[in-house]
């Protein structure tokens, strides 16, 4: 009884975490309008890059929970004592409840059903153990695949913490809040009802939830991450809004992707490939912006030669011989083999299905599809990156697609809702 | 004012919750949580005494009562995350070997057998 108490204690902290306002009011002028959302996600990233810094800095889990708990605390005395001048949104109390109930049943499945995937096990736990333990990064030498981006264990680690109670799945309940935060963040850029909102919500959550996501491995925490970007991408390409906001945005999450997982650099460089291609600013804008992502991936390169970590992307791939692999293994068998599992994965996932439908129909509307043309440049661009990835590596190929095309797929594919979206909201002018 | 629709969306969002509830088991995972531990629970979570050996591994710890993981023989991963709180601090005294195939050899003649299941999984403790 007491470790449900637990639960719901900590689903109901971290929804505070998602929904608090930690600003007094909108930041909106002339140039820049910031709805409740955008407050919400800037919250988001500035706490999180926040726990990154203070990780590279060396600071341990226990410090960096020390400080993390003097600022809620200040936070909280300067909320309460400024309450009546803080601006809410106007159905916060009930976007939170909603978001509660959601998190708390959700968390309670992840709680009696502790499964952790193999990857979870050998790579991802060990590491947040290890950090969990104020291990610090350097010590990650020790851990399997020293390579890996941590940003998963080091978060996993960092909530686990914060929750004081002694079980990992506390770190887990992290990854589901940040999964619905997404799923709601998302819709803001539809304008729903709060009634219809909440539907769309809960209709998310039923075609894209699976215990499956939750098991330690850290593709989930991609698909949230995109998921928020997506927003961004879609109103700095297609809406034209504040470049520099969006851009800002956008730079923070894909720092988090980097750090999270090492296709997180390529998905990286697809974006900001689609953004330079599709973004309506001149040259020397957009030099600065790529710049800026090349400085964060070889900052990420620097930390981990700084702290002895391995510095390979992956240990299944001979970089040096990456061509030549991949022309060997570019025959009408292999292509085939990996579009037989991204069939497979296709029809795993209702999301991406229907999303696919989605865009299909867009494509009949020339209108439409020349609106959201970036978005088929993504969906192409992902889809060839999986070819490319399982067509480069001298492992052998059918055991490698099928044991990660799967997850590959689904971290990819949160940009893909936006085709549902973008029907709705041309079609039906929601 | 709370209008016909207003019924309409609220309904809508309580079975659409209840739907998610069904499909997460809710009400079984909310049961077992009540009632069982955290170990019995990673116990049934995983398999007891096949390929990891987790539930294997968290039935000892439990029975036992242990604070710091024994040395553990024979795992496809490593188990040592189960003793979160002493991670990789090792009793060497104590033994679990996994995925046991042959007869205890000559090298554990030191140990113990203290746990044993169908002579795969079994769990030894240093003579004293």
């Amino acid at each position: 009884m007491i470790e449900l108490l637990n639960i719901f204690a900590f689903s109901l902290f971290l929804s505070l975490f998602f929904y608090l306002p930690f600003f007094k009011k909108n930041i909106s002028n002339k140039n820049i309008f910031l709805d409740n959302n955008d407050l919400k996600v800037i919250n988001f990233l500035i706490l999180i890059n926040l726990l990154l810094i203070l990780k590279l800095l060396n600071f341990n889990i226990t410090q960096i929970t020390n400080i993390f708990y003097s600022i809620f605390f200040i936070f909280v005395i300067y909320f309460l004592t400024n309450f009546k001048k803080f601006i809410f949104e106007k159905n916060i109390y009930f976007y939170f409840i909603v978001n509660l109930l959601v998190l708390f049943i959700l968390s309670i499945q992840v709680s009696n059903n502790l499964t952790l995937y193999w990857d979870a096990q050998k790579l991802w736990l060990p590491k947040a153990i290890l950090l969990y333990n104020n291990g610090s990064i350097s010590d990650l030498q020790n851990s399997f695949y020293s390579h890996y981006s941590f940003l998963g264990s080091l978060s996993w680690a960092f909530f686990w913490k914060i929750s004081s109670f002694e079980y990992e799945y506390f770190g887990r309940m992290f990854f589901l809040a940040l999964y619905c935060f997404g799923l709601l963040n998302f819709l803001s850029l539809i304008n729903l009802d709060r009634n219809l909102k909440t539907i769309s919500f809960l209709l998310l959550v039923i075609i894209t939830y699976d215990y499956w996501h939750f098991r330690g491995t850290q593709e989930i925490l991609i698909f949230s991450l995109l998921l928020i970007l997506s927003k961004y991408l879609f109103n700095l390409i297609l809406e034209n809004k504040s470049s520099k906001f969006n851009l800002s945005i956008i730079l923070l999450l894909l720092n988090l992707i980097i750090w999270t997982k090492n296709e997180g650099i390529l998905l990286s460089l697809i974006i900001s490939f689609i953004i330079l291609i599709f973004l309506k600013e001149n040259i020397r804008f957009k030099l600065i912006f790529f710049s800026l992502i090349i400085f964060l991936i070889f900052f990420r390169f620097l930390i981990f030669k700084l702290y002895g970590l391995d510095l390979d992307l992956s240990k299944d791939f001979d970089f040096l011989n990456i061509i030549t692999i991949f022309i060997n293994n570019f025959k009408t068998t292999n292509i085939f083999i990996i579009l037989k599992y991204v069939f497979y994965s296709t029809v795993k996932f209702p999301h991406i299905i229907l999303s696919l439908f989605f865009a299909l129909l867009i494509m009949f509307d020339r209108k439409l599809f020349k609106k959201i043309i970036f978005l088929y440049v993504y969906l192409f661009l992902s889809i060839f990156l999986i070819f490319f990835i399982y067509l480069s590596s001298p492992q052998k190929l059918e055991f490698m697609v099928s044991t990660g095309s799967l997850r590959l797929l689904f971290e990819f594919s949160a940009p893909y809702l936006l085709f549902i979206l973008f029907f709705f909201r041309e079609k039906i002018k929601v | 004012m709370i209008t016909k629709k207003n019924y309409t969306s609220f309904f809508l969002i309580l079975v659409l919750i209840l739907i998610i509830g069904k499909n997460t088991d809710f009400f079984k995972n909310f049961y077992n949580v009540g009632s069982k531990s955290y170990d019995q629970r990673q116990q049934d979570a995983n398999n007891f005494c096949d390929l990891f050996g987790t539930g294997y591994v968290f039935y000892i710890k439990k029975k036992f009562n242990l604070k710091k993981s024994p040395v553990i023989k024979n795992s496809a991963v490593e188990q040592y995350w189960i003793f979160s709180n002493a991670y990789k601090i090792l009793d060497k005294n104590k033994l679990i070997i996994l995925n046991n195939k042959k007869k205890i050899s000559n090298n554990f003649s030191e140990f113990k057998v203290v746990d044993n299941f169908q002579n795969r999984c079994l769990y030894l403790v240093k003579n004293d």
